[in-house]
């Protein structure tokens, strides 16, 4: 069985391991576009002012299984479903059995006059940060950054960059930071952190245009007219995914890739995995498209599987499952955090610089964000996943999160338990 | 693979083996001197009020490992040489809590190592035959067996249990 | 871990293990690990709300229930302890009070005065006018005055404020730590330590000082009271050890504290030789001693220690031992427990002390003779239920000189200066040929290995020419090693030290020097060193905390340790403990028990379990006080 992974991230990655595992004896080929070795895309924020965390870029050996071809710096040109192969951009041709979509996604710009264009960046790729910090470098540290998102990309591209030194606003559309991933009494939290650290923030408006002289970015303009000076502009407005090769291969799109339970994509021998995909949520049901590497991890891993000859059903992507630290402070959030005013049991509790959200449908946890004390979060994500009733025990788990009350009940080796 | 049951019956609630895991992560290894080292040192075992009994609560080492497959910088693996124990490298650790976020059993922490935050999660003690909260527990309510010798032991105390109903 | 350094101890370990005997060893082994909490002292148990625990690494809760913080709950834990050896030494001299009463009233005729001399001075000292009273009624005054110590009045303790230094009454009104009634400091310890009442630790820990203040006056009154009732101890030899016991003798060993019970039967017993001879027992009665009463007639009597505190097991497992007579303190339940496999008898003779598996004879002090012959025969009869089979007796014996209370210290110094006895003593401190003087008291502590503590600590302060005095269980370790000898002062004695060892010798009339360290007695004769001390303060015009003099209880076990340290403490005396107490988990409690209390009493805790840093430490005390004196 010759098997073809196009991508060499989270899920191309996860899926060679599942590959492996059920089939050793198969061929196993990753052809990427990208011509570094595989790398923790998470962590490129980190590089633009040298963090110690930047340091563990590249993944380590084991992030493969034996016996993988990598062909780095191949693009794809086509995909041909009937015939079974893949015709890369510099005439090569390669063969499959099963065929993976691991591409991934890319930033998405919204309408902006000027942008793309020099001085505006974007903090998707590896080569992505190299040409940033060479920006900045070039800039030097007196410039001026604005930030247009104010996302994880762009809170994380906002500290690095103001902790070289550069003054830094954020325009951020909706009405407070990360606002996918916190609420608003949540995000308060990390705002006063960010203001402290010298971070000027814009609610509520977008960027119109960016503005040039002798082709240098000199400031940027706000839907309200306002203009805001700059010497770089980072775009961090969010991913779309890469399913273009799909699209054009006549695979069921929308805007991702749309897969069955088992990942199968509209062609029985070809999958998909990761950002490309569009899966449901697992919370609300509707569909989406993930952005973290957490989901495209397990989402490879299935694929992989099924690739390989199994039948493991994916039950649906977190269309919310967030750790990050910023600014000192960890949140960790996951499912629905931003319910409907009815049919939803909202639970909060604010200490300090500790912030608990739990959102509970009827006797289950459906969403949660912890500011501070995130540790057991992990136990909200389960039971969220698993869908227990912890109805007695709602309150209980608003102040502290513990598997206690119902630890024989969950999946992993119940038998450790003896009453 | 040796693991740490609970006989749940037998917890008091003592903390002891709280005590002992952090002791053993400290820098003396000493309670009187422990207790006095900064950063303080973290236990990765949590004993927790469930439902009005106390229930410890211990890491696993699960074979489908969620904080393995999440870690992102590989900090986490999976020890080979010590029958697969599910440990950390404190220096790959980059203090993004997906691990805490994935694990359902709640059981790692945050600590602080050479002045970062990382991820705090059971070793089952590398310097020891046998865990320091096993061997700590005053009521042996943890158990350190192979599956099959625990399996054994609770098909034991079932029959007991059974033979004592009878007649 | 070695279990004992002495060989007699650890020949009867090979028997106990020989014989599937659990040991104090073998419990303490079982219990491990113990409860961290109750290690650093964050257990809390004084009410129904808890009990409650505070995490010593900070992440769980760091309060009790009702509040109370870590260094409250230590405080606490600690002044009840005090409270607890304050009660014991108290109730012991309490003992002696009233059997002191009841003979000024006939009630007790087998307690004479035996030292009248020490009855005046006593009252004197205590204000009561002699007035050319009979002895009667003078030892029924001096029992008033002692028993009134225990009552509410309003006058601070005469045992405690006609003995120290002015200097250091001084210092105990400024805090206001003097007590005024035992019992009544005992019972406001239990007060204010309970749910909801004195939650300042630094408080607490004063009102801690108060008590142990009380704990000093009651041991200073059993001292005087057991001197006037049964003598002052003079120079005695003896030998010490498990080889005191005899296999053809009917060998009572005398366990306990109070000599109103040892003493009686020591006296008894020398008129009882026949009828253990007619008995079988050739040999005749073999009285020995273990812990602090087997002190009292060692000096007294000269009768010689067979072993102490943490090896009191092992005396069972020789075989031979017919009877074990008890009182109070001290004293191992699990001794009946060994005495099953052996024929030995455990007695009981007090109504508050009872063990299960024991024989009790309530001791009556108004029958006291009689009461003796009663438990006496108990042990001729259980003579002839020996098995053979079980003899062991350890060949190991040491000599020991012991009988230095302070009078004999004081007869000894005036034998080289008859018109300034102290001369002699100041000008060898001030010369450097002693460099300064350490008292070790306390227990053996299972958790040590037995005596390692000791005797480390004795060569170490010896070999820098420090004098040194020992009380309890720690002189009985030196007693079972030799080193109550001028042999041991010949060997471990720095050239000044052995100077004087030597000088002072020659003039009282031994053949060769003093012993290497001076036994002053038991526990409660803590109290004669201090009078030593006082004598030399007095003498100079400093106060007690300028002196180049510590204290140090290497391998303390007992409430009463504690009771002790903290009253050496407030005395002025820097006071090593060698075995951490539960108070680690109090930082500030910690703190102000080793560094800020020197800024209040001039005294302070050094803790160290290893004897050689805890001798740099000490040396270094004695020198930042020589330094202080200018000597």
């Amino acid at each position: 069985m010759r098997h073809l992974i196009i991508g060499n991230g989270a899920a191309g990655n996860a899926a060679a391991h599942a590959i492996r595992r059920r089939d050793p004896s198969s061929e196993i080929t990753i052809v990427s576009d990208e011509p570094h070795a595989a790398y923790y895309r998470p962590l490129l924020p980190y590089l633009l002012h040298d963090a110690p965390e930047g340091r563990h870029l590249f993944r380590d050996s084991l992030h493969l299984p034996r016996d993988v071809t990598v062909q780095l710096g191949a693009r794809v040109q086509a995909v041909v479903p009937d015939e079974g192969r893949i015709d890369l951009d510099d005439g090569r041709v390669l063969a499959y059995d099963r065929l993976l979509i691991a591409t991934g996604a890319s930033p998405s710009l919204p309408p902006i006059d000027g942008v793309p264009g020099p001085g505006s960046f974007v903090l998707r790729t590896l080569d992505d940060a190299v040409t940033l910090k060479a920006s900045m470098a070039a800039a030097g540290p007196s410039s001026r950054a604005v930030i247009v998102g104010g996302g994880r990309i762009g809170t994380k591209v906002a500290l690095g960059l103001r902790h070289l030194g550069m003054a830094v606003t954020i325009v951020e559309m909706l009405q407070w930071i990360v606002p996918q991933q916190l609420d608003a009494a949540a995000a308060e939290i990390f705002q006063e952190a960010l203001q402290s650290q010298g971070i000027e923030m814009i609610f509520g408006r977008t960027v119109r245009a960016v503005r040039r002289q002798d082709g240098r970015v000199r400031g940027v303009i706000l839907d309200d007219g306002l203009e805001l000076a700059a010497d770089l502009v980072v775009m961090a407005t969010g991913v779309r995914p890469n399913a273009e090769i799909a699209r054009t291969a006549g695979l069921a799109t929308r805007r991702g890739i749309l897969v069955n339970r088992f990942l199968q994509t509209s062609h029985p021998h070809i999958y998909a995995a990761g950002d490309v995909v569009e899966t449901t949520d697992i919370v609300t049901g509707e569909p989406i498209v993930s952005g973290t590497w957490t989901n495209a991890v397990f989402m490879g891993e299935v694929a992989g599987e099924n690739m390989a000859g199994g039948s493991r059903e994916y039950p649906g992507a977190w269309g919310l499952l967030n750790a990050v630290e910023l600014a000192g402070i960890p949140v960790i959030s996951a499912g629905l955090v931003h319910p409907p005013l009815e049919g939803y049991d909202v639970r909060m509790r604010r200490r300090e610089r500790a912030y608990r959200k739990l959102v509970f449908r009827g006797g289950t946890l459906v969403g949660f964000i912890l500011v501070g004390e995130v540790e057991g979060a992990g136990v909200y994500t389960a039971i969220i996943r698993e869908r227990v009733d912890i109805s007695p025990w709602k309150e209980a788990l608003v102040e502290k999160s513990t598997c206690a009350p119902f630890v024989r009940t969950l999946r992993r080796f119940p038998e450790v338990y003896a009453a | 693979m040796k693991h740490i049951f609970v006989r749940l019956d037998r917890c008091t609630g003592c903390r002891e083996c709280e005590l002992a895991c952090a002791v053993e992560h400290s820098a003396s290894k000493e309670l009187l001197t422990a207790i006095f080292e900064t950063p303080p040192p973290r236990k990765r075992l949590y004993v927790e009020s469930g439902d009005g009994r106390s229930v410890p609560i211990l890491c696993r080492h699960c074979d489908d490992a969620p904080c393995l497959a999440a870690c992102l910088s590989g900090a986490i693996y999976r020890d080979r040489a010590r029958e697969g124990v599910v440990v950390q490298r404190a220096d790959k650790c980059i203090g993004c809590w997906t691990c805490i976020m994935v694990c359902p059993y709640g059981v790692i922490g945050r600590r602080l190592d050479g002045g970062r935050w990382v991820a705090a999660k059971c070793d089952r003690c590398p310097d020891r035959a046998i865990p320091a909260c096993v061997e700590a527990c005053p009521t042996k309510a943890l158990v350190y067996a192979e599956p099959e010798e625990w399996a054994r032991m609770a098909r034991r105390t079932v029959a007991t249990t059974l033979a004592g109903q009878e007649g | 871990m070695e279990r004992s350094l002495d060989i007699a101890s650890r020949t009867m370990l090979e028997v106990a293990q020989r014989r599937g005997i659990t040991t104090v060893w073998d419990r303490f082994q079982a219990q491990q690990p113990q409860c961290g909490f109750g290690l650093t002292g964050l257990c809390c148990r004084m009410c129904l709300q808890g009990p409650c625990r505070i995490d010593p690494f900070g992440e769980g809760p760091r309060t009790g229930t009702c509040g109370a913080s870590a260094d409250t709950i230590v405080a606490r834990n600690l002044a009840r302890m005090i409270a607890a050896g304050t009660a014991s030494h108290s109730g012991h001299a309490k003992h002696l009070a009233y059997t002191m009463l009841k003979a000024s009233r006939g009630e007790a005729p087998d307690y004479p005065v035996k030292d009248e001399a020490k009855l005046r001075a006593v009252a004197t000292r205590l204000g009561i006018p002699l007035d050319g009273k009979e002895t009667q009624t003078l030892m029924g005054d001096v029992a008033a005055a002692a028993l009134a110590e225990f009552s509410e009045k309003e006058t601070p303790l005469a045992w405690a404020a006609t003995t120290v230094t002015p200097g250091r009454v001084q210092t105990f009104l400024k805090y206001g730590v003097v007590p005024t009634s035992i019992d009544g400091v005992v019972a406001e310890v239990m007060h204010r330590t309970t749910y909801g009442t004195d939650a300042d630790p630094v408080n607490i820990l004063l009102g801690g000082v108060k008590c142990a203040l009380a704990d000093y006056a009651g041991m200073h009154m059993a001292t005087d009271l057991a001197d006037i009732l049964f003598g002052v101890p003079k120079p005695v030899v003896a030998r010490a050890n498990l080889g005191v016991l005899k296999a053809d003798a009917v060998n009572i060993a005398l366990h306990g504290h109070n000599p109103v019970l040892s003493d009686v039967i020591v006296q008894v017993a020398s008129e009882m030789q026949e009828e253990a001879r007619a008995a079988g027992a050739a040999g005749g009665l073999n009285l020995v001693g273990i812990c602090c009463t087997g002190n009292e007639v060692l000096m007294r009597h000269g009768i010689p220690p067979a072993t102490h505190s943490v090896s009191q097991e092992l005396a069972i497992l020789t075989g031979v031992l017919d009877a074990m007579v008890v009182d109070y303190q001290c004293i191992m339940p699990s001794l009946a427990n060994v005495a099953e496999c052996y024929h030995t008898r455990i007695v009981t003779t007090m109504p508050i002390s009872k063990i299960p598996g024991a024989r009790h004879v309530e001791f009556r002090e108004g029958h006291a003779r009689a009461s003796a012959r009663e438990i006496i025969r108990l042990a001729i009869d259980a003579y002839g239920r020996r098995d053979p089979a079980k003899v062991n007796i350890p060949d190991h014996t040491s000599t020991a000189l012991a009988g230095f209370s302070s009078e004999t210290i004081l007869g000894a110094l005036a034998a080289v200066n008859k018109e300034d006895p102290l001369k002699p003593l100041i000008d060898n401190i001030v010369s450097g040929n002693i460099l300064g003087v350490c008292l070790f008291a306390g227990c053996n502590n299972v958790r040590v290995t037995q005596d390692s503590g000791f005797l480390t600590l004795a060569k170490e302060l010896a070999r820098e020419n420090v004098l040194l005095l020992a009380t309890g269980c720690g002189a009985g370790a030196y007693a079972r090693h030799g080193l109550l000898t001028s042999d041991a002062a010949r060997e471990y004695a720095g050239p000044g030290l052995a100077e004087v060892l030597g000088a002072v010798g020659q003039a009282v009339g031994l053949d060769s020097s003093l012993p290497l360290i001076l036994h002053m007695g038991s526990c409660v004769d803590n109290t004669r060193a201090a009078d030593v001390a006082v004598a030399v303060a007095n003498k100079l015009g400093v106060d007690l905390d300028k002196l180049p003099v510590v204290a140090s209880a290497p391998e303390a076990t007992t409430e009463k340790a504690i009771a002790i340290g903290t009253w050496a403490v407030a005395a002025g005396l820097p006071v090593h403990v060698g075995v951490v107490p539960p108070v680690l988990g109090g930082p500030m409690v910690t703190k102000v028990l080793t560094e800020e209390v020197k800024d209040l009493f001039g005294g302070y805790f050094i803790v160290e379990p290893d004897p050689k840093a805890a001798a740099k430490k000490l040396v270094e005390a004695i020198r930042e006080r020589r330094s202080g004196l200018g000597i």
